[in-house]
Parts: C-alpha cells; sequence; structure tokens
C-alpha cells in the first residue's frame, strides 16, 4: 500500500515527470552483499538525491510513502523489530529482533510480550535517556490519536481496520495508552489483541511504533504538542540522526526551532547518531558518516548528476531508458545496474458491479486479450518486471503459485482467439461470435493516470479492448486528485481503473488482499479496493447500481489472515490468489514488479532493503571510505 | 495626485479580493469531491478520521468563515500575512510562507537575469531598426521579432536544450541542485539557458514596440521642429526621439517584471527550477490549496503594486501626463 | 504565466501597454477597400502566412486522408514493437513503414498525430477567439457608446481581468472542470475540447473589448451618427449599424492577433498537463510527451513544435500584414 504513495509523490508534478516507480528481478546484480563486506570502509558521504519529499516531513505517525521507509529503518528509528535490510535472497523479509527481542506469544495467540534491550539511549539532546517499555506504549498511545496518525497506516492497530483484528482498546484510546497495552517494568511491553494475528510482530516493525522519548509526565512526551510537525522533532535511536537534533531544547516548548538538517521539500542530511551503539544492533552496519539528501530535479536532471559525479544515485527514482540502455552496453559500468523483485503487482482494476465487467465472462475475456507485454514495454521493458499471471506476488505465497497463469498468452501479448471464445460466452456478445455488440461495450468509463508511461499504456488498452468489441471511455488526470480521487469513489461509477499498482507493507500476503479486494477497502472510506468485489446489495443500491450481487472474497481472506505464519498460511494465501483470478476475476495483472536502481561510480556493496523496498542506505559503502 | 494614490489603493485591495475570491472557487470549491478524501490519500479512512481532516484544515466550518480565514492571511501585515495557521500545506504541515522564502531567490535570480537580457537585446535592436529602415539590421530585427513573439517559450527551450547541452556541451543543462549555494549556481551557468529562453519571446515584443514607437516619435511636430534648428540627427533621435519612444517602454517593463516574479511557471517547469512558479504547479496538482491561494494572490499582488508604480513613475517620465 | 500572458502584448506590442498611460496610437481603417487589398497583396510576408495558413486547414481538413495514405490512424499501436525499441524508447523516422516523423512512445505515427494536432489547435483556437470577439465587441461598445458609470464599470472590470493571474486560473478551471464527466457550474462546462475555448476565451476578451471601446469613444462623436441619431435610430441601430462597422477594420486585425496567442495558450495548458482530453492529439501534449526523452526522440520535439511555430508565426504574419494594410503608417 505505502508503495502506491511513493507513484503519488514523484508523479505528482504536472505529469512532467517521468514514470515513476521502478522495479528490478531477482538480483540482476552480481555478488552477495555478505561476501564483499570484508574490504568495506567506513566513512564518507553518500551523495544522494530524490524528485520529490516525503509526504509528511517525516512524522512517522503520518508518513506512508515508500521513500520514508527506508531512512526510517536504516537510519532514524530503530523499533522492537526489524529486519536485516537486506534482500529476499539474504533473508531481508525475514524478522529479526532488534530494541526487543522475538516476542512471545501466549498459547490463545492473543498476547504478544516483547523484552526490551537494556542500555540503548536515544539520540542527543536525549542521550541520558534510557529507551524503556513506556517509550513504545507512547508511540501506541500517539497512533491511536487519529489526527497524530491521519494520512498514516493506524488500521494495522485498529481492531475496526478491516485488517483481522487490531490492539484491544485501541478504537477508544484516543491519544491516550489503549487497554490492552501493558507495561509490565521497564523492559518489558505486553500487547493483547481482538483476535490472533500471525503478522502482528511485522505491524509492530513499522516507524509508526517506533519510540518516543518521556518528557515529564507527559502521555505523549517529547511529541506532546506535535501532533502536526512531529517529523521535524524527530529523536530516535538508528544509527544516524538529522544533523541539528542535538540543538533541540528538551525542556524547551513545541514552538521552538525545528530541526535544522531536515529542510522540508529540499534536503535531508543525516549525521551518526552519537548514541548509537553497533554493538547491540547487528542489522545495520552503518558504512557511511553522512548521507545527503537533496530535494528536486527529474529523472533525466538526476541521471545527468550521476553520470557526471554530482551526485552517487538517484534515491528510489527510475533511471532514464536511455541512461540504463548506456550503462548496461557498457561492461564496465553494467554493473552499475541494479534490479530487484519489489513484491509489486501492477494490474487493472474492473469493477464488477457495473456492465459489462458485470458478466465474469467479460472480465476473463479482458483478461486475455490485454497485451501486458506491450504495457511493460512502455514502462521500460523486462528489466522492470516478469509479466504477471495471478495477483499476489510469488515471495508472498513461497513460490507457490510460480507457474500459475490461467490467462497465459504467447510471450504475454494477448490472445485473441481465446478471448473471443470467453466473450462468446458472456450476455454481451448476443450473436456469439466474440465480439460485445451490447451498447454496454459503448463508451466504458476509464479513469487513468495522465502522468508517462499511461497515456501510452491507455492507447494500448483502447486498442486491446477493442478486439473483442469494447471500446474505452479514458479519462486521464492527476494520479492524486483525480484518478484516486475517482476510482476510490463508488458513485463515480468508474467501469476500469488501469492505471493501478499494489506493493506490500511487510511481507505477509495479508497485505495484499484485504486491503486490495476486500470488502472494508471499498470507497471513499476504505483503499483500495477499486473493484467493489464483496460489495453490498445496499451500498450497491445506495450508489446507484443495478447490479446487486456481486463476488466478495472477504470470507476466503478471513481463513489465512487469523493462521499462524508458516507453510499452510502460505499455502492459504497460494489458494486466495486463485480464487481472485478464476472466481472473482476482478483485476488484470499485468507485471510483477522490479526496482531499478542505477548507482554511480563510488558506491559498493549496492543492497536491496526487501522491507522498505529500496536500496538499503546502512549497507552501502563508498569507495575507499569515501576518501 | 493624493487621491489619485487612494483611489488606486482602493482599486487594488478589490483587484486582490477579485483575484482571491476567484482562487478559492475555482480551487477550492470547483474541483468535485471532498478536500479530506484528497487529502488523506490512496488509504483507508474512517468517517472520524476524515471528519478530523476536515477539522484539522476548517472544512467544517461555514464557507463564508473558510474564506475569511484565508482572505485574512492576506493582509500584508505581520501576524496576518500568510499566518502559519491557515497558510500551511495540507500535505507534510510546512508554512507556505517558509515555502515562498525559500523559494523566491530562485524567481528573482530567474527573472533579473531574464529581464538584464531582454533589455539588453531588445532595445538596441529595436532602435537601430527604427532608424535604419528597411536596411538589413532592420529586417534581421523583425524577423527575429516574428520568430520571438510566436515561438512558444517551452519549445525554445528543447531546442536550446538539444543543441548547447546535449549536442554542444557547451552549456549545463536542466537542473538547479537542491544543496548548492545559489550563486554558485549562476556562476556555473545554470541559469544561462533559463535566462535566454525566457527573454527571448520579451525581447522580440521590446524590438517590435521600440521599434514602432521611435517611428511614431520621430515623425511628430516637435521632432521635426528640433531637427529645423539645426540639431544633428543623433542628438534629435537620442534627446527628443528616444525620451518619448522609451517611456511606455518603462511601464511594459515594470509589468513584465511584476509578472516574472510572480513566477515563470513555463521556464521553472522546463528547466526544473525551484521557484514559485514550480512550487505553484506543484500545490495545484497536489491539491495543496493553501499554497495554491498563496502564489495566486502573491502574484497579483506584484502585479498590482507594479501598475500602480509605473504609473506614478509615468508622471515623472511624461510630463504632459497629470493624474487628478 | 509570464510566458502566456506576456503574449497578449503583441497585441499591445506596438499600441502601448494594456493598462498603461494613454497616448498609444489608435488603428483607423478608412482607406478605401481596394488600397488596403492592393496593399496587403504587396506584403510577401503576409501572403506567405496566408497560404501557410491554408495549408495547415486543408492538412486538419484532411487528417483523415493523411492517416489512410500512410496506413496508420493516430491512435493506432499496432506498431509499437517496430517503432519502439524495447525498452520503450521511440524510434525515429522509418520511410519503409511510412512513419516519416519517427514514432511516439506507444508506437504511434507522429506525423498524423501532427495532422490531427493541428485540428485540435484550430478548432480551440478559432472558437475560443469567437468567444474573446463576441464578449470583446459587445463590452467595447456598450462602455464607449453610453461612457459614464457603464464605461466606468466596464472599464474597471477590463483592468480587473488584465490583473488576473490567467493561467494559473486556467489551470485550475479546466483541471477542476475537466475531471468529471459532468464538468462543472452545472454542467455548464464539459470536459473536452469546449472547456479549454470557453476558458482561453474568457480570458482573452478584454484586448478586444480595449480597443472597440477607444474606437466608440471617438467615433460616437461623429457627425454621421449624430445624422443617424436625427433620423430617429435606437442606440442598438447606432451601436450595430453604424458604429460597429466603423469598427471592424481594427476588430479584423487584432482577432487575427489574438488566434496565435489563442494557439500558444492551448499548447501551453495541454503542456503542463491539462487542456484537450488524453485520446485528442495536440501539439502541446505531444511536446509533454517528448519531455525527458527528447534528446534520444528528437523527433518528438522537433515536428510538434515546429508545426505550432510555423502556425503561430503564419497568423501573426497576416495580422502585421492586415494591420499594415489598415494603417500604412506603421507599415514595414
Amino acid at each position: 500500500m505505502k508503495r502506491i504513495l511513493k507513484l503519488v509523490a514523484v508523479v505528482a508534478v504536472a505529469g512532467l515527470v517521468a514514470a515513476a516507480c521502478g522495479g528490478g528481478n531477482k538480483s540482476t546484480n552480481t555478488g552477495s552483499p555478505s561476501a564483499s563486506t570484508g574490504a568495506l570502509q567506513s566513512g564518507g558521504v553518500l551523495k544522494l538525491a530524490i524528485e520529490a519529499d516525503v509526504d509528511h516531513a517525516f512524522d512517522p505517525a503520518k508518513e506512508y510513502s515508500t521513500l520514508s521507509f527506508e531512512p526510517f529503518r536504516c537510519c532514524l528509528l530503530r523499533t522492537l523489530v526489524s529486519t536485516n535490510g537486506q534482500d529476499a535472497s539474504h533473508d531481508g523479509d525475514i524478522l529479526q529482533p532488534d530494541l526487543a527481542a522475538l516476542p512471545q506469544i501466549s498459547a490463545d495467540g492473543l498476547t504478544y510480550t516483547f523484552t526490551i534491550q537494556s542500555g540503548i539511549h536515544y539520540a542527543p539532546p536525549f542521550d541520558n535517556v534510557e529507551v524503556t517499555a513506556g517509550d513504545f506504549a507512547r508511540a501506541i498511545a500517539r497512533e491511536s490519536d487519529s489526527q497524530a496518525s491521519a494520512n498514516g497506516y493506524s488500521f494495522y492497530y485498529s481492531p475496526s481496520g478491516g485488517t483481522g483484528g487490531g490492539i484491544v482498546g485501541f478504537d477508544e484510546a484516543k491519544g491516550t495508552v489503549p487497554s490492552g497495552v501493558k507495561v509490565v517494568d521497564d523492559h518489558t511491553l505486553a500487547i493483547t489483541l481482538t483476535a490472533p494475528l500471525g503478522d502482528f510482530p511485522w505491524r509492530m516493525s513499522m516507524a509508526a511504533m517506533a519510540p518516543i522519548p518521556p518528557v515529564g509526565n507527559s502521555v505523549l512526551g517529547w511529541a506532546t504538542g506535535h501532533t502536526k510537525d512531529y517529523g521535524r522533532y524527530l529523536v530516535g535511536t538508528g544509527p544516524y540522526m538529522f544533523k541539528g537534533t542535538d540543538a533541540l531544547d528538551p525542556s524547551g516548548p513545541p514552538s521552538q526551532a525545528a530541526i535544522s538538517g531536515y529542510v522540508p521539500g529540499r534536503s535531508w542530511t543525516l549525521v551518526r547518531n552519537p548514541s548509537w551503539d553497533a554493538s547491540t544492533d547487528p542489522n545495520r552496519p552503518a558504512y557511511v558518516d553522512e548521507i545527503d539528501v537533496a530535494i528536486g530535479g527529474t529523472a533525466q536532471v538526476l541521471a545527468n548528476e550521476v553520470d557526471n559525479g554530482t551526485i552517487d544515485m538517484e534515491f528510489g527514482g527510475v533511471p532514464p531508458a536511455q541512461q540504463l540502455a548506456a550503462y548496461q552496453a557498457d561492461p564496465t559500468k553494467a554493473t552499475q545496474v541494479h534490479a530487484t523483485p519489489s513484491d509489486g503487482v501492477r494490474y487493472l482494476a474492473m469493477n464488477i458491479a457495473l456492465p459489462p465487467f458485470d458478466d465474469i465472462h467479460v472480465r476473463k475475456a479482458m483478461n486475455y486479450v490485454i497485451d501486458k507485454d506491450a504495457l511493460r514495454r512502455t514502462r521500460g521493458g523486462p528489466l522492470f518486471g516478469d509479466i504477471a499471471g495471478h495477483f499476489i506476488v510469488n515471495s508472498l505465497t513461497g513460490d507457490i503459485n510460480a507457474n500459475y497463469d490461467p490467462y497465459a498468452s504467447p510471450n504475454g501479448q494477448g490472445d485473441v482467439t481465446k478471448a473471443k471464445a470467453e466473450m462468446a460466452l458472456s450476455k454481451y456478445d448476443t450473436n456469439g461470435d466474440g465480439i460485445c455488440d451490447a451498447p454496454e461495450c459503448n463508451g466504458v468509463l476509464t479513469i487513468t493516470d495522465s502522468a508517462d508511461p499511461y497515456p501510452a499504456q491507455n492507447a494500448i488498452l483502447v486498442a486491446s479492448a477493442k478486439k473483442i468489441g469494447i471500446s474505452l471511455d479514458v479519462r486521464a488526470g492527476d494520479r492524486y486528485t483525480f484518478m484516486y480521487d475517482k476510482c476510490l469513489d463508488p458513485t463515480s461509477h468508474a467501469a476500469f481503473c488501469p492505471s493501478v499498482g499494489w506493493f506490500k507493507d511487510y511481507p505477509d500476503a495479508l497485505t495484499f488482499g484485504p486491503p486490495t479486494l476486500g470488502s472494508a477497502a471499498i470507497g471513499p472510506g476504505g483503499c483500495c479496493n477499486y473493484s467493489l468485489v464483496g460489495a453490498s446489495n445496499d451500498l450497491l443500491k445506495a450508489d446507484g447500481y443495478t447490479t446487486t450481487d456481486v463476488a466478495s472474497l472477504d470470507a476466503v481472506f478471513n481463513k489465512c489472515t487469523v493462521m499462524p505464519i508458516g507453510q499452510e498460511r502460505l499455502q492459504c494465501w497460494a489458494d486466495a490468489d486463485k480464487a481472485i483470478m478464476e472466481q472473482a476475476v476482478p483485476v488484470i495483472p499485468w507485471l510483477f514488479d522490479k526496482d531499478v536502481d542505477l548507482t554511480g561510480s563510488r558506491i559498493l556493496n549496492y543492497t536491496y532493503d526487501q522491507s522498505a523496498g529500496m536500496m538499503s542506505l546502512d549497507h552501502v559503502a563508498l569507495v575507499g571510505g569515501g576518501a | 495626485m493624493g487621491r489619485y494614490l487612494i483611489r488606486r489603493t482602493l482599486f487594488m485591495v478589490l483587484v486582490l479580493f477579485i483575484v482571491s475570491l476567484f482562487t478559492f472557487i475555482i480551487f477550492m470549491k470547483l474541483p468535485a469531491g471532498d478536500p479530506a478524501r484528497r487529502l488523506a490519500g490512496s488509504r483507508a479512512t474512517t468517517p472520524q478520521e476524515l471528519q478530523a481532516i476536515r477539522h484539522s484544515i476548517g472544512l467544517d466550518e461555514p464557507l463564508l468563515v473558510q474564506y475569511g480565514r484565508f482572505a485574512k492571511g492576506l493582509i500584508p501585515w505581520p501576524g496576518f500575512f500568510l499566518n502559519k495557521q491557515v497558510y500551511f500545506s495540507w500535505a507534510n504541515n510546512v508554512p507556505v510562507s517558509e515555502e515562498i522564502y525559500s523559494r523566491l531567490p530562485y524567481t528573482i535570480t530567474l527573472s533579473l537575469g531574464a529581464a538584464a537580457v531582454f533589455l539588453v537585446v531588445g532595445i538596441p535592436i529595436g532602435i537601430i531598426s527604427a532608424i535604419k529602415r528597411r536596411s538589413f539590421v532592420d529586417r534581421a530585427g523583425m524577423v527575429f521579432a516574428l520568430i520571438g513573439v510566436s515561438a512558444p517559450v517551452f519549445w525554445l527551450a528543447y531546442l536550446m536544450l538539444y543543441f548547447f547541452w546535449f549536442k554542444l556541451g557547451w552549456l549545463p543543462g536542466i537542473g538547479v541542485p537542491a544543496g548548492e549555494p545559489i550563486l554558485k549556481s549562476i556562476a556555473l551557468g545554470r541559469f544561462i539557458l533559463p535566462w535566454f529562453a525566457l527573454a527571448f519571446t520579451f525581447a522580440a515584443f521590446y524590438t517590435r514596440m521600440i521599434r514602432g514607437n521611435l517611428i511614431e516619435t520621430m515623425s511628430e511636430d516637435y521632432i521635426r521642429t528640433a531637427r529645423a534648428k539645426g540639431l544633428s540627427e543623433r542628438r534629435v533621435i537620442f534627446k527628443h526621439g528616444l525620451r518619448a519612444a522609451l517611456t511606455p517602454v518603462v511601464t511594459m517593463f515594470g509589468l513584465d517584471l511584476a509578472t516574472l516574479l510572480g513566477g515563470a511557471v513555463i521556464t521553472e517547469t522546463v528547466f526544473n527550477i525551484p521557484g514559485i512558479g514550480q512550487y505553484t504547479l506543484q500545490a495545484i496538482f497536489g491539491g495543496n490549496f493553501p499554497g495554491v491561494m498563496g502564489v495566486t494572490v502573491l502574484a497579483a499582488f506584484f502585479i498590482v503594486i507594479a501598475n500602480l508604480v509605473v504609473d506614478v513613475l509615468y508622471a515623472f517620465l511624461d510630463p504632459r501626463v497629470r493624474y487628478t | 504565466m509570464a510566458q502566456v500572458q506576456s503574449e497578449p502584448d503583441v497585441i499591445a506590442g506596438d499600441n502601448g501597454q494594456p493598462g498603461g498611460p494613454p497616448g498609444s496610437e489608435g488603428i483607423v481603417g478608412r482607406s478605401p477597400r481596394e488600397l488596403i487589398i492592393r496593399r496587403f497583396k504587396r506584403d510577401k510576408f503576409a501572403i506567405g502566412g496566408i497560404v501557410f495558413l491554408v495549408f495547415m486547414i486543408l492538412v486538419a481538413i484532411f487528417a483523415p486522408l493523411i492517416a489512410k495514405l500512410v496506413g496508420h490512424p493516430p491512435n493506432d499501436v499496432t506498431f509499437l514493437r517496430q517503432m519502439t525499441q524495447e525498452n520503450g524508447l521511440p524510434k525515429g523516422p522509418n520511410f519503409s513503414l511510412k512513419f516519416y516523423f519517427g514514432g511516439d512512445t506507444a508506437g504511434r505515427d507522429l506525423m498524423v498525430r501532427v495532422a490531427y494536432g493541428a485540428r485540435t489547435s484550430l478548432i480551440v483556437a478559432f472558437f475560443a477567439t469567437g468567444i474573446a470577439v463576441v464578449i470583446g465587441v459587445a463590452v467595447g461598445l456598450i462602455a464607449g457608446f453610453y461612457r459614464g458609470k457603464v464605461d466606468t464599470f466596464l472599464s474597471r472590470t477590463i483592468d480587473v481581468v488584465f490583473s488576473l493571474p490567467i493561467l494559473l486560473l486556467s489551470l485550475g478551471l479546466v483541471s477542476a472542470c475537466g475531471a468529471t464527466k459532468d464538468g462543472c457550474l452545472f454542467g455548464l462546462l464539459k470536459p473536452g475540447l469546449l472547456l479549454v475555448s470557453y476558458v482561453i476565451g474568457l480570458f482573452s476578451w478584454p484586448y478586444i473589448a480595449r480597443i472597440v471601446r477607444g474606437q466608440v469613444l471617438s467615433l460616437r462623436e461623429k457627425e454621421f451618427v449624430e445624422a443617424a441619431r436625427a433620423q430617429g435610430a435606437g442606440n442598438l441601430r447606432i451601436m450595430f449599424r453604424e458604429l460597429l462597422p466603423n469598427v471592424a477594420a481594427p476588430i479584423i486585425v487584432y482577432t487575427t492577433l489574438i488566434i496565435p496567442n489563442n494557439i500558444l495558450f492551448e499548447a501551453a495548458l495541454s503542456f503542463l498537463g491539462v487542456g484537450v482530453p488524453d485520446t485528442t492529439p495536440s501539439w502541446g501534449k505531444m511536446l509533454n510527451d517528448a519531455n525527458g526523452i527528447f534528446t534520444v526522440a528528437w523527433w518528438m520535439m522537433l515536428f510538434p513544435g515546429l508545426f505550432l511555430f510555423l502556425t503561430t508565426l503564419a497568423f501573426n504574419l497576416v495580422g502585421d500584414g492586415l494591420r499594415d494594410a489598415l494603417d500604412p503608417r506603421t507599415a514595414r
């Protein structure tokens, strides 16, 4: 879900910015990070640039842009548990102890007990304050304040969030510590849930759950008075901190000057946190001394800066096709191109409550007819991902469905014959010739993004759909203020939303099911069930639909949500994936995304952080320690 | 003069009021959908959360009160002007004034540089064209002016980038790195292409205007009188002709500079200069209404102030004009 | 905005600044028609402009024929794999496939799209200018004829419109109203070519209004008006039968000079990502498509921009020629 926001952040600027969000394959980059670490030297200043700032000025409770996940994990905020910051082939998708050991789970699966390390201190000016259990309770209390966590992901902690359950008393807490959170002693935290959630420890690894330093007896401690702008006063425990954090006055008023090392929209400057002790933190090697991130510029601009050495790389962007081609063609530079699967799927969403997509045969025919290879070409070709045959990415279902492709076509270019055969079964093809002849197939309202590469994709989709007699009425606009707005509002009767994608929040298939196809994720209150899967009769009637009976996947998802992590859970989600593709068919998945990065010549030990879906900032080192 | 100034000032206030009202209606009320929903972005939001967002940006108040809050922030007085309680980015809570002040130096650099270029290029060509009518210089100048008024700035910018940066490598390409001090950026020549691209169209206008004005002036009676007095042609042109011909230039220049200070949206976009214009676009497309309101009214403010200054200045330059 | 807003200055360029001081030279069209036509015919530039415009209008009208001749309609993507590389970068002109201007990122024929783009540009420009002229003439006639409070009010309105940040407001209007199927303002502004035309027209009428007002102010004191009044002609009759024909010449000149501005305005809106709907080819949008790849796909920048430039240039040439023909004092 977070990745969706990354798309936004990058594309939002005037439609002039090239395609956002890339993807890479199972490491075309060679050499395992661990093998080469021996020769790496610490030190130096890593110079990065990004096209646009994070969305909410680094407030961990609000921030949901992909761009923020890596700086939070690698550098600024340690959490109870986390990951090693590497890719999936190096266990980057396995939960690791961090500030606490892995939790103890009660027999009923409802209570998680975390034992917190002793002797961890905050960054200055809180360098003499030890991290204790109450600091985490404080973070949960802040998360329960809907103003503080507006735009964030409180649904992972709220029992009413539609994610299978949550923390007892969370909804009533409203800025205080929920009744389900018990500070047993300074180093023991017990959290009780309303339902067993196999993935709950993952939810505690997210940045919003990072400890907040105490100040006096106030419930929210250091975050008091910073409902809107805590990110600019952030004090954490990671190996780095914003430059100037130490100039904060712990006893000063909330109106004091913000941290100087973070200028929203202009730059981030991360320096070493003197309180951080490497011996307590095996997850983060933290090679470089300083990370400078300049904000602004298009992919083209930043590519030039990488070429001429002004910066070491564009962080989280998509390198221009011409630059990638030039590097790949040069044997000395080919290793600077990295492509890693990002655990994301790009798909086309059909509204199953609207004609002609209320007929499953039409939806299946669409799955057959779309030229997925052409769509991929507009994104930059095979480097940017594998053609998708199903919805849930393989890494989240243990590769059980790796060869599953119910609507396969030669080279992914679409199979018109099978599409027509499927269309002929539909009620909208009265003469059975495989071409839709009902008026419902004319002017199918298609809501899409106007930024590259979507205009090119729209042309391809219009051409593909025409082959089975469906004409699309394409309306393109800004991704944020137009596309999501319309696609998430059932009353706008958008039939086809082709410019969407989904990326995991943490490595569990739960983050793929309910948020995209569960009934609780139907807009405008929820996100991101564009297809209205599982919509109730009442909702459909109220929103002006004539169809009142649509497929639901809620039961399928609920069965998997409560299972403990393990093979059985993986199998359950793999079966859910098949149910999506064959029983409900609300989507046309076309690309398993890969993140493509291009690193400058100074960067060593490129490592992909599977959990954040970006280059791992604490694992990279500079040639000669940056000297 | 005093009464005139008061009347003009009142008119200025009226203009700013209308601009702010239009901006409020067009950007806040016309777009279908709920700004709070747009602000919440693509994520699950409970009705309570939506209400909280709505409250936090004052959307739960009556329309007039909402407008009033924004209007109050436009009063140019410390404590009111772009106050942080209302004028903050809805997405990341950064005050609009902070954004504007940090971007203003780039827009000023771009505007003044371009203004220098178009004055230095436009005025001499216009004068020479007028004096040496139908000469080669005149013909060339007029062709230049025609091209200038016809070529869209974004296409010119592409062409300049293609040749002077991509093909020849003489000048830096797009972009001003965020961490770089602005003086260094200027020294590195990062503004040269933007200056020329932006100035081209203006230079063409000035050339045409000055040529036309000068030709007209030179046919006036008093010029003939000056000539009859036996003054040298050079003296006639520079002492009498130019003075009258250049006076309107002052007017036009003031307004153009004001317009540019409001943000050269297209130039800043193409060259990726982090100025006011670029911020405006980001605010518009990002649904950041306080940002849009701030920059739109600022742009209008520059224009009305320039109008006033220019008119007053005109009275001093051209003794025939009297204001009552 | 500077770029766009300043374009209309071409109109006032030789006449002093809009909103500026008095003393500007007016345009008087009292020469006999034959004289004017003869003068215009002598202007090679203007004739060149006319020829090019006729060519462009033919291209716009016969765009489907061009598509048929080369065999690729404007939104045809069947050549995607021939006309783009595997990494999505478009390929340049290919004469054997009849892609004379090369392809775009979806493998569409750029030449055919440029031809269809001419339709968009010309339709929007003519329509928007039409709206501007109707409003402008009406306001100018009324203000100049009635004078007094009516004139003060209308003139101040004109001043206000001149002070508006036009590009920004247009961006807002077009993106707000282009977003839904029903448009906005109770369905008055529906998405499409018309929306863009309305918005552009809405902001470009003051130029015409100011010119017409000035002319009418001086004409209404002339004898023929008195004569008409003596014969018992009503206000409406005097305005439309006596005054209007006498201000027709400057209206024609300024209309010709506003059209290129409006073409550029539409291109700028499309370039910035609002403007005409997605499936409609537009020169501005094509130039937007070229952003970021114009160094390696020069044809995507060159051809749409060149035709945009030549079309505005041609209108400017014709406009200049007309003005010079009507008022020999400014002639080259």
